[in-house]
């Protein structure tokens, strides 16, 4: 019996905002934000609730078909799906969400249809039921079905057949950390509340009016429940102080963001130093340091900015990477050629120390800030000077072969000595300059120092 | 999609288009849909206190403004009530009456490019909720034209 891959939602999904063959670009989004966009660009959010259920698990199918089929990029294509109502289903990036879908979504987002007796989702084509019929679900057919009584999965076994089942609770791809299955409320006590604890605690630190949580021990209390309410109210959950699948996935879909910058950094770690900008120009077909920088930093601003398009750190300058340099170019100005010339590495650079120099106070967190785009050397004095001296102390504290600093603004013979012996402890190459290598890895030993 | 019927479907939708030409709601037909605007920085992960929305009709140069918001510590404004056609347009196939009615916004925010979007539409007893995410004005170069999001799209189903 060959191995069967389960079908798991994915974290994101890449649209298409075209016909397949288009000349158009592509966004990725969250799953979950997809869903509800798609689901309110294509019903109206006034009908009756199970028409409205009915419909979402027919989008929710389609898209998992998509992906778990590769039908697109089995294709030749780089995206998974497309907008075009011809070919998938609508979508229309950056529009506002209706709520009560948006609660119906995150209730069945990891449900899906299948035939009985297989695993792959099932291939739920729609249509409106007006201008258009199909072989599938008929929109408007659903609304007088949900007004006769109808449930959702009666519904369904209408336009899909008798033989249909769904899946319920399936793995999700953002996180290891699958709802439990039972909501988790007052009174409640155990590891699930500590770590739900510890990541509310962490949302806190950027969104303050969620009130701190006393005690981060793994008990359910009123504290613990005013907390869930806030975060419920701000994240457009619906309010019942109680960790349900909603909730705790809405918590999960946070918290991976906000560790998804610091894992971006640590892919950063391993490149030499570099400096912007290069003497060589960049293009398609070359691979190697240049190309990864490339990436790397291109990747740092599609974080900042979703106009642009993160790119794989694979240090290979393929089509993606192309699309990505263009996106980029269109974006600042600069001619959309996907060549990285002279041009558009000042461009990259600059924009990156504007990004980083512009941060809101405090964006950090308890971590270490991002690389400020300039090496820093011997003679130079300012508050990236000052940053990295407060990283080197207690970095000193901990590993007795630092020698001691302190914080003063001014990169003097100290600090380069602490620097020097830093680099020849963790390998790098001992120049007693900090470039971007070294600054992260001064960060990722500061950040597992600070967060014990 | 059925792709049979795509292009009887295509010219269909073409012909309902040139035949029919809806009628907005009139003050008899009209109840309240809701408006949530949320803001934020680097995309959800921060939110932008003090940003001011403002809710508008007609094109940038000749706006009627239909009212103003504030968002709070969390990014969020209040509920936004705005009058929406009534219910049963939505709720019958082949309604010739839009059953939505479209509003625009403006977002402002201090240090941030300003955001423009247009055409969102406000169904009566349905909150919509807008998240907008903004750009820093600095690491956009010289005096940044804002970014607009024009969410028309045509509703007929």
């Amino acid at each position: 019996m060959p191995n069967v891959i389960l079908p798991v939602i994915p974290e994101n999904i890449t649209v298409h905002l075209g016909p397949p063959g288009s000349n158009a670009e592509n966004v990725t989004v969250p799953f979950s934000d997809y869903i509800k966009n798609v689901a309110s660009s294509e019903i109206y959010p006034t009908w009756p609730e199970n028409a409205l259920r009915a419909n979402i698990y027919a989008i929710i199918s389609f898209a998992l078909n998509r992906i778990y089929t590769e039908w697109y990029p089995s294709r030749g294509y780089n995206f998974d799906i497309t907008n075009s109502t011809a070919y998938d289903q609508a979508f229309v990036k950056d529009r506002e969400i209706f709520e009560n879908i948006g609660y119906i979504v995150d209730d069945i987002f990891n449900d899906y249809v299948v035939r009985q007796g297989f695993v792959q989702p099932l291939f739920t084509q729609f249509c409106n039921g007006t201008t258009s019929t199909c072989n599938g679900l008929s929109q408007w057919g659903t609304v007088a079905l949900a007004n006769e009584g109808l449930t959702p999965y009666s519904i369904l076994q209408r336009y899909y057949g008798n033989d249909i089942g769904i899946v319920e609770n399936a793995p999700v791809g953002f996180t290891s950390e699958s709802y439990p299955g039972t909501p988790l409320k007052i009174g409640d006590s155990g590891n699930n509340v500590k770590i739900i604890q510890t990541q509310l605690d962490r949302i806190s630190k950027n969104y303050p009016a969620i009130p701190k949580i006393e005690n981060l021990n793994g008990i359910f209390g009123v504290d613990t429940e005013n907390s869930v309410r806030k975060f419920q109210e701000i994240f457009s959950v619906p309010i019942s102080g109680q960790v349900d699948k909603a909730t705790w996935y809405e918590i999960k879909r946070y918290y991976t963001g906000v560790k998804r910058l610091s894992e971006l950094v640590a892919e950063g770690i391993t490149l030499e130093e570099a400096s912007l900008p290069f003497d060589t120009v960049v293009s398609e077909g070359m691979f190697g340091t240049e190309v990864r920088t490339v990436q790397y930093y291109l990747s740092i601003l599609a974080y900042f900015n979703s106009n642009l398009e993160p790119v794989p750190l694979n240090g290979v300058f393929d089509s993606q990477t192309v699309d990505a340099v263009k996106r980029f170019q269109a974006f600042y100005g600069l001619p959309a050629t996907g060549i990285v010339d002279n041009a558009t590495w000042n461009m990259i650079s600059k924009i990156y120390i504007d990004t980083v120099s512009s941060l809101p106070e405090g964006y950090e967190g308890t971590n270490a800030k991002l690389y400020p785009g300039f090496f820093l050397t011997k003679g130079m004095r300012n508050d990236s000077v000052s940053d990295l001296q407060k990283y080197l102390v207690l970095i000193s504290e901990n590993i007795n072969a630092i020698p001691k600093t302190s914080v003063t603004g001014y990169f003097g013979d100290l600090t380069e000595n602490a620097v020097r012996v830093f680099q020849e402890l963790y390998g790098l190459p001992i120049s007693g300059a900090v470039g971007p290598v070294t600054w992260y890895s001064i960060a990722r030993e500061y950040d597992a120092l600070n967060n014990q | 999609m059925d792709n049979n019927l795509i292009e009887k479907y295509k010219a269909e939708m073409l012909n309902m288009r040139k035949r029919a030409i809806p009628t907005p709601a009139t003050a008899e037909n009209v109840s309240d849909g809701e408006l949530i605007v949320m803001v934020t920085a680097i995309r959800n992960l921060y939110p932008i206190e003090n940003a001011k929305i403002t809710v508008f009709k007609g094109s940038m140069e000749n706006r009627v403004k239909i009212t103003e918001a504030l968002t709070n510590e969390s990014g969020r404004t209040e509920r936004i009530i705005l009058p929406a056609p009534d219910k049963i347009f939505s709720e019958t196939k082949g309604s010739n009456t839009i059953p939505y009615a479209l509003y625009n916004l403006l977002v402002e925010a201090d240090g941030y490019i300003d955001n423009i979007h247009l055409n969102i539409p406000i169904f009566s007893g349905v909150t919509s909720i807008q998240r907008v995410n903004l750009l820093q004005s600095e690491s956009a170069g010289e005096n940044p034209p804002p970014q607009i999001f024009d969410e028309f799209k045509a509703y007929e189903l």
